[in-house]
């Protein structure tokens, strides 16, 4: 054990820590399109991205196609993380602005063609690109520049295309690059905060701070573990079995006891980080608006976190063992989860393991929270999950215990 | 009211006769732990009386811890009844556990906490507090010699320190039933008679069953009114001491007909 659980460690850590060198590149990760224009410009976009390897482009869910509407309430719950519309009468719009350009430059050779030399000014070209607030920025500009050098490629054909309309001849300015940029992109987050200052969702205090938070609270499975160890060695168990109707009782004590010693590690977390970071240059934790939820969630992760303390002690024979593999398993599981690396840059397979770790469940209720302003209803699944986790764990360490109970 | 005062009647009529006869009814136990071929107690059939101290003796591994466990619920039987102070002990357990003391042959205690902590902890787990409590904590260490040591950590004990207070924490809240596994191993000739003195002083005035294994034949030999020989899980005599030694008549002692029982071979 002692040697068996720091290998699964590294291996883990290294197939973890590799997805994000890769550059997101194998990854593919889930990209929600809206092709509202339909004309050239955005045919061409979509077929360019759907062949990229970069991304998985996904039109329509569960056959219904999606909508501006629903890409911006999937990605609000989490669910996505990426979404773009390109909106309707963009090719349009650009090809005016193309037109515009080609013929100030024709104009510029002296070719005008037209009397016409004053460029209109034309709404320009907005591609709405939809973003979790809970991905990290560093994420966002690498997924907005790779779309950026894709739809460049398609501006720069535009323009070609362009000087093919215009005039008869091959042009004569390959080696001039066009000036592009008719294409902006507006980068929303959908949030239902009140806050309007959207920066304070993408900083890293917010990502990291309840991340960890987890991660703290699961720590006490290993001192929860080798302290029941303890006890049962010590053959204390054994009088609290024998003595009057009153085992129960105890063993919750115990269990509200861990609780709490999970609830004020969560509550130090938070002080931290709203009161602590600002002191180091750092932005503040911005905790969101529903305080219910944040208690109900950290409860729900605190009983997990102690249900699977107690299941580690029960398994476990000797306390040093349990130790070891309580903060192991809480390491391996912050790096499965997404607590230090986010799940969306993980191979799928890793990913599908993620989301089935108590932890991802409490860090991904605490960014609905505090990042997506999620009320109790968006956290509800999540915490059901956790409170399956521990009372699944609770029932598992009582059985075992039933059934090698001797003395 | 009349109704009542019926039942409280025929309640106490009930607990008279039962002072007068048995406490522990054990008939055809059989225990089979789950990763083992054989039984560790193999049919046994066993009744003991109430205010008796009775000796459950037998060589390693005959099985005296393993119905000492099942007699508190510790174990399941595999196969049998067990009844202790008139409550099946599969059925009612809880009441059970409140009529019962025990002390078990491994020390159960909390080694960071100091003695007085930890007779306070298990006295309160049976609803003493206060001033009884502290009274009786402090009576028992005088009592075994230990009042100087009261309030150190009990990892800074010694073995026979620590089954000193081993055996108070299973005593202090004045059971009917007290049952001890072996309470005497490791300790001194002078505490080993403290402790023999004392166990007939509860028995004698408070009218405490104590069921009570050893592998001090001499011991078991002054301090039990009955005793039961096991081997193999199964019960080979019982008697008063004296009627087992008048049985045998080539004996003079306990320990000769232990042996001549149980035989001069080697056990797990
Ligand atoms: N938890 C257990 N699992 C499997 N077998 C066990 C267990 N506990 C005891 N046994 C077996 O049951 C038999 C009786 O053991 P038990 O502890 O009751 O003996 P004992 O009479 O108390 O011995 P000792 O004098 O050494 O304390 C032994 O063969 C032992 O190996
Ligand atoms: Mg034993």
């Amino acid at each position: 054990m002692l040697f068996i659980m720091p290998l699964f460690l590294i291996v883990t850590m290294a197939i973890i820590m590799d997805a994000p060198f890769k550059d997101y590149q194998d990854v593919g990760v889930e990209l929600l399109i809206v092709n509202e224009d339909n004309d050239t410009l955005g045919n061409i976009i979509e077929r360019g991205l759907k062949k990229s390897d970069v991304f998985t482009v996904i039109k329509n869910i569960n056959g219904k196609e999606l909508t501006r509407k629903s890409i911006e309430s999937l990605i609000k719950k989490g669910d996505y993380m990426i979404g773009i519309v390109i909106p309707k009468g963009a090719t349009n719009d650009v090809n005016e602005q193309v037109n515009e350009l080609v013929s100030s430059m024709l104009h510029q050779f002296g070719m005008e063609l037209e009397q016409n030399n004053k460029p209109k000014k034309i709404g320009e070209v907005k591609i709405q690109v939809y973003l979790d607030p809970a991905i990290k920025q560093s994420f966002a500009n690498t997924v907005i520049s790779s779309i950026k050098s894709f739809t460049s490629q398609v501006e720069s054909k535009l323009i070609l295309d362009g000087f093919y309309v215009q005039m008869t001849e091959e042009p004569t300015m390959n080696s001039q690059k066009p000036q592009a940029g008719f294409i902006q992109f507006e980068e929303i987050y959908p949030s239902g905060a009140v806050d309007k200052s959207e920066k304070i969702f993408t900083n890293s205090v917010q990502h990291n701070v309840p991340a960890w938070t987890v991660f703290a609270m699961f720590l006490t499975v290993a001192p929860l573990a080798s302290n029941m160890i303890k006890e049962r060695e010590g053959g204390s168990m054994l009088r609290l079995m024998v003595a009057p109707g009153s085992y129960l009782t105890l063993l919750t004590g115990k269990l509200l006891f861990y609780v709490g010693i999970c609830m004020i590690q969560f509550v130090l977390m938070m002080l931290v980080g709203i009161y602590l970071l600002p002191f180091v240059n750092l932005p503040s934790l911005v905790i969101g608006n529903s305080f219910f939820g944040i208690l109900l969630v950290a409860l729900m992760v605190s009983f997990a976190a102690t249900g699977f303390g107690v299941l580690v002690g029960t398994v476990f024979t000797s306390y040093q063992q349990a130790s070891i593999f309580g903060t192991v398993i809480d390491v391996i599981m912050a790096a499965v989860g997404g607590i230090m690396v986010p799940l969306f840059a993980m191979p799928d397979v890793m990913k599908t393991i993620g989301r089935l770790t108590p932890l991802n469940w409490g860090m991904e209720s605490f960014n609905d929270l505090f990042l997506r302003s999620a009320g109790i209803t968006e956290i509800l699944p999540e915490v059901f999950q956790l409170f399956s986790f521990a009372v699944a764990t609770l029932i598992l360490a009582w059985w075992l215990n039933r059934k090698n109970m001797v003395v | 009211m009349l109704h009542e005062n019926f039942y409280s009647k025929k309640w106490k009529y009930v607990n008279i006769t039962s002072s007068l006869g048995s406490i522990i009814e054990i008939s055809g136990l059989v225990k089979q732990y789950s990763n083992s071929e054989s039984n560790a107690v193999d049919g046994v059939n066993l009744t003991v009386n109430k205010g008796s101290i009775f000796g459950l003796l037998g060589p390693n591994g005959a099985g005296k811890t393993t119905i000492i466990s099942i007699l508190c619920g510790l174990v399941k039987a595999t196969e049998g009844m067990v009844v202790v102070g008139g409550n099946n002990v599969d059925s009612g357990l809880n009441r059970v556990k409140e009529i019962i003391g025990v002390v078990p042959q491994e020390i159960a205690l909390y080694p960071t906490l100091t003695a007085k902590e930890n007779l306070e902890f298990f006295g309160k787990l049976y609803d003493l507090k206060g001033n009884e409590l502290s009274d009786k904590i402090n009576e028992w260490l005088d009592k075994l010699g230990l009042s100087d040591k009261a309030n150190q950590r009990l990892e800074t004990f010694s073995g026979g320190m620590k089954r000193r207070v081993n055996l108070i924490a299973g005593l202090l809240h004045d059971p009917q039933v007290l049952f001890l596994d072996e309470p005497t191993v490791g300790i001194d000739v002078q505490s080993r008679n403290v402790i023999v003195e004392h166990l007939k002083e509860i028995n004698e005035k408070k009218g405490i069953t104590i069921i009570y294994t050893s592998h001090h034949m001499d011991e078991a030999e002054n301090l039990c009114t009955d005793i039961a020989i096991v081997d193999h899980g199964k019960i080979i005599t019982e008697g008063t001491p004296k009627g087992l030694i008048e049985a045998h008549t080539d004996c003079e002692r306990l320990e000769d007909i232990f042996l001549k029982l149980t035989g001069k071979s080697l056990r797990d």
